[in-house]
């Protein structure tokens, strides 16, 4: 610390003066914080690495190839839907610790008082930080499409000679990649509320990932359990509680959305049937009791970190 | 003089255990005002409901003239704080960390970081992460985040917490250099020398309530006493508190302690001495803030 320089501001005040917090300033400064996670960076390398290697085994063996020269139609829409499930799993695991992490590390590391205490409203750095994870959510579906769409290119490019079997995609199957699009960007919605609002539940870094990674795992998980109960006690009404849990709805949709396809979910699913209308309606409540009780906790109560 | 930070009545219960009870303050611009007290008497307390963090119990702060739990957002971009052990990203280097930090406020021009960065001194390991800092290079980057914005109020809880001998020094001259430009320091502090040495004012709390508001040369002068060695102290102590000046006399461990009808020895010495009592020894009795501070708070030397 040098006196000398205290009083000398090369910077002149007026440009360091703001007349108040700037909501596309805190975006960034949350932008920032995600991209200097090496943790994060590892993540995606290792995930792209995943795909990549996976996807061209998947590619190359001659069973795909058989597939897709019997029926494009059908070719597609097991491709697509296996696609998204991936891209909804791995996405969900980044987002899920990205989201912990961008909301626990201020509690456990005490920064959330620096935010706050420069006149950042709590309200405004919970819906900056949604805007950043929402930034990564669509960077990752962008990238994800970008290297499985080459992938499939350049295997149909292998196998026909050309790239117009998915230039020119049947009409079912472009219905098909909107609504898995469309479940994916649902997904990435709820997997940010989810972390987040575990992150401010907990106030803690290690609370937060912990309750985040063990969410999914455990509803899928929770379904099987519930199987074995009513295999136990013959109880139906216990099947119905798995018609409750987000994950399986989360699983189904896709299904549900295109019944046409009979496709399966690959994950576990309600042990009921249920319908759209259902699984829309419990994705949309768990996501508004995510936001309602993340936005009332972080405003009533007090910055004691 | 304007108000720059101002409570009123202001306190906070932590259920049922009162923290801050009915605080009433006022620090005006350009003052280096300290804010002293033992641990627990609730400092960090009433700084976070300075800063917007935690809701009064009771009670109102303004700062820069407004009322912070509503009009936070208008008011605290002005303030700089540091609040007790710097809260900084780890993992991230100390120029990021002002990077964020100054994205708050839409972004500082990144000749202010290398501006804030050399006052404190932190130029040379500003691109480490700060996980790798000291515990005193973390005070400095905790100090050059409050600094970042230029801010008209500086609220600094414990800053010299963890700085060197040197440290200490260079952040006494720089508080008196912010307060030289107008602007204002609230600082808390266990280092009494310290403030001592740069606080105008000072507030003394214990256990929740204010116990004094007041100049720091003032506090020091007002305790103009004598220690004096004489023969017959319990009758000298008689005399004495039968004068008008000397009613405070009185005994302290073995030796008498008193005023003088004028404030100077040689006065006290003639009283003594007219009236047949010839002291062995007459001693000014200097006190500094530690000693008041510890009478006033009842602690034990
Ligand atoms: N999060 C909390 N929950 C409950 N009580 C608290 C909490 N924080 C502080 N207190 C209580 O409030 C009182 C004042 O604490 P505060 O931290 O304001 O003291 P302080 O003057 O800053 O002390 P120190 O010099 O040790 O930093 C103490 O009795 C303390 O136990
Ligand atoms: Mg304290």
């Amino acid at each position: 610390m040098s006196a000398d320089t205290a009083s000398v501001r090369s910077v002149p005040a007026e440009a360091l003066r703001s007349p108040g917090p700037s909501f596309l300033g805190v975006v960034r400064g949350e932008l920032l914080k995600l991209s200097r996670q090496r943790a994060l960076w590892a993540l995606l390398a290792g995930g792209t690495l995943l795909l990549v290697v996976t996807g061209l085994a998947l590619l190359t063996t001659g069973d795909l190839e058989t597939r897709y020269k019997a029926s494009h139609e059908s070719f597609f829409a097991n491709t697509f839907d296996i696609l998204g499930a991936l891209f909804n799993t791995g996405s969900g695991i980044v987002l899920l610790l990205s989201a912990a992490r961008l909301f626990g590390m201020e509690y456990s590391g005490g920064t959330i008082r620096i935010l706050l205490a420069r006149g950042v409203g709590r309200l405004q750095l919970y819906l900056a930080k949604l805007v950043a994870l929402a930034v990564l959510g669509a960077g990752l579906l962008v990238g994800f499409t970008a290297i499985a769409g080459a992938m499939i290119a350049i295997a149909i490019q292998s196998w026909t000679g050309s790239i117009g079997g998915l230039t020119s995609l049947p009409p079912v199957s472009v219905e098909l990649l909107k609504v898995i699009l469309l479940v994916a960007l649902v997904s990435v919605g709820v997997t940010v509320l989810l972390g987040s609002t575990a992150a401010i539940l907990g106030r803690s870094l290690s609370f937060g990932m912990a309750v985040a990674m063990g969410f999914f795992p455990a509803d899928n998980f929770g379904t099987l359990i519930l199987f074995i109960l009513q295999r136990v006690t013959h109880n139906d009404a216990i099947l119905k509680v798995s018609a409750y849990l987000l994950g399986p709805n989360l699983n189904v949709l896709v299904s549900l959305l295109e019944p046409g396809l009979k496709l399966r979910p690959i994950f576990a699913s309600p042990l009921v049937t249920v319908s759209a209308a259902h699984a829309w309606t419990v994705v949309g409540v768990y996501s508004a009791v995510f936001l309602a009780g993340s936005v009332l906790l972080l405003v009533r109560r007090d910055v004691l970190e | 003089m304007d108000a720059v930070l101002e409570t009123h009545d202001l306190s906070k219960s932590y259920g049922s255990r009162p923290a801050v009870k009915k605080l009433n303050l006022s620090v005006g611009q350009g003052e280096i005002f300290g804010f002293l007290g033992p641990n627990g008497a609730g400092k960090t307390t009433t700084i976070r409901m300075a800063l917007g963090l935690i809701r009064p119990s009771g009670g109102t702060v303004e700062v820069l003239g407004q009322d912070v739990a509503r009009h936070g957002d208008r008011v605290l971009p002005r303030v700089g704080a540091l609040v007790e052990s710097p809260a900084l990203y780890l993992y991230m280097s100390g120029r990021d960390n002002l990077k964020a930090v100054g994205d708050l406020l839409g972004g500082v021009p990144s000749r202010r970081i290398d501006e804030v960065l050399e006052l404190v001194g932190l130029s040379g390991r500003q691109r480490d992460r700060v996980k790798t800092y000291s515990m005193g290079m973390k005070q400095r980057l905790g100090l050059a985040i409050a600094l970042l914005h230029d801010p008209d109020l500086l609220i600094l809880d414990e800053p010299a917490n963890g700085l060197d001998p040197a440290g200490i020094v260079e952040m006494r001259d720089l508080l008196r250099g912010l307060a030289a430009e107008g602007k204002t320091v609230f600082v808390s502090s266990h280092v009494l020398a310290e403030v001592q040495q740069i606080c105008g004012r000072v507030a003394i709390i214990n256990l929740g309530e204010l116990v004094k508001v007041a100049r720091v040369a003032e506090l020091l002068e007002s305790q103009g006493e004598f220690v004096v060695l004489v023969e017959n102290a319990e009758a000298v102590l008689e005399l004495l508190q039968r004068q008008d000046w000397g009613r405070s006399a009185r005994m302290d461990g073995g030796s008498l302690i008193c005023s003088s009808p004028t404030g100077r020895g040689r006065d006290l010495a003639r009283f003594l001495a007219g009236a047949g009592h010839w002291p062995d020894s007459l001693a000014e009795r200097h006190q500094d803030l530690e000693d008041i501070f510890l009478s006033l708070t009842g602690g034990d030397r």
